[in-house]
């Protein structure tokens, strides 16, 4: 499926794995495609992610949050610390089913566009169709809404 | 205090909550085994112990543990009592 991804859209898939890896975390996610983003500094769409408010370090911070919340649910009282900005790991973790519906919703996107390759933008805006899941949560507790991601990219 | 598992199922969790809990469950028990096999071996536990404890076979513990303990900067030690 990554034969279509513009080079960007590559690095952002590839770090997401690299991120999950350093995390520690069983299987890559959404968020770790969003926090991949919000690294590739050089590019619109990190540029567009900062603008909303969405810097790594906001974004980890709502995601430790999350979990909080999340635990508070079923009697876990703990304070979870956000992770550190992390570098690569060297494990492969496997592709988690909210990661695999991002990028089949970014290729969905960018075909709705009329847009043949796609970008890492199309998977900022994929992000932002989730309806279940940490991400979508994650965009409400730091007020975003897919109308601010999509006018964020202009 | 404790409460009935069904009860927390049934009167107190709609299932998008209940689900959302277990998502963030399964994290915390991620978590909570990176800190202690951290420890552990830091303790000088043999990746034998640390995976008994875990109810894993040796070599799963080790495959998943061992690189980010070692990029860490932790001596995971070759010489460790297997």
């Amino acid at each position: 499926m990554l034969e279509r991804f513009s080079r960007p859209a590559r690095d952002a898939v590839k770090r997401a794995r690299d991120l999950a890896a350093a995390d520690g975390a069983g299987t890559v996610e959404a968020e770790h495609i969003l926090l991949a983003l919000t690294q590739q500094a050089d590019r619109p769409t990190a540029r567009a992610l900062d603008d909303l408010g969405m810097s790594e370090a906001a974004v980890r911070s709502a995601l430790a949050e999350e979990l909080t919340d999340a635990l508070q649910l079923v009697g876990v009282a703990v304070t979870v610390a956000p992770r550190p900005p992390s570098r690569p790991g060297r494990s492969t973790p496997r592709w988690g089913q909210s990661a695999k519906l991002a990028l089949k919703r970014a290729v969905q996107v960018a075909i709705d566009r009329g847009h043949k390759r796609i970008d890492d933008r199309h998977l900022l805006l994929a992000l932002g169709q989730a309806e279940a899941g940490v991400v979508p949560r994650v965009l409400r507790m730091l007020d975003v809404t897919p109308s601010d991601i999509d006018a964020a990219l202009g | 205090m404790t409460k009935a598992l069904t009860t927390v199922a049934t009167c107190e969790l709609d299932p998008d909550e209940g689900l959302r809990a277990v998502v963030a469950l399964r994290e915390l028990a991620d978590r909570l085994e990176d800190e202690h096999v951290k420890r552990a071996i830091g303790l000088g536990w043999s990746w034998a112990r640390i995976a008994e404890a875990l109810n894993v076979t040796r070599q799963a513990v080790h495959k998943k543990h061992s690189p980010r303990l070692r990029a860490a900067g932790i001596d995971t030690g070759r010489n460790r009592s297997a």
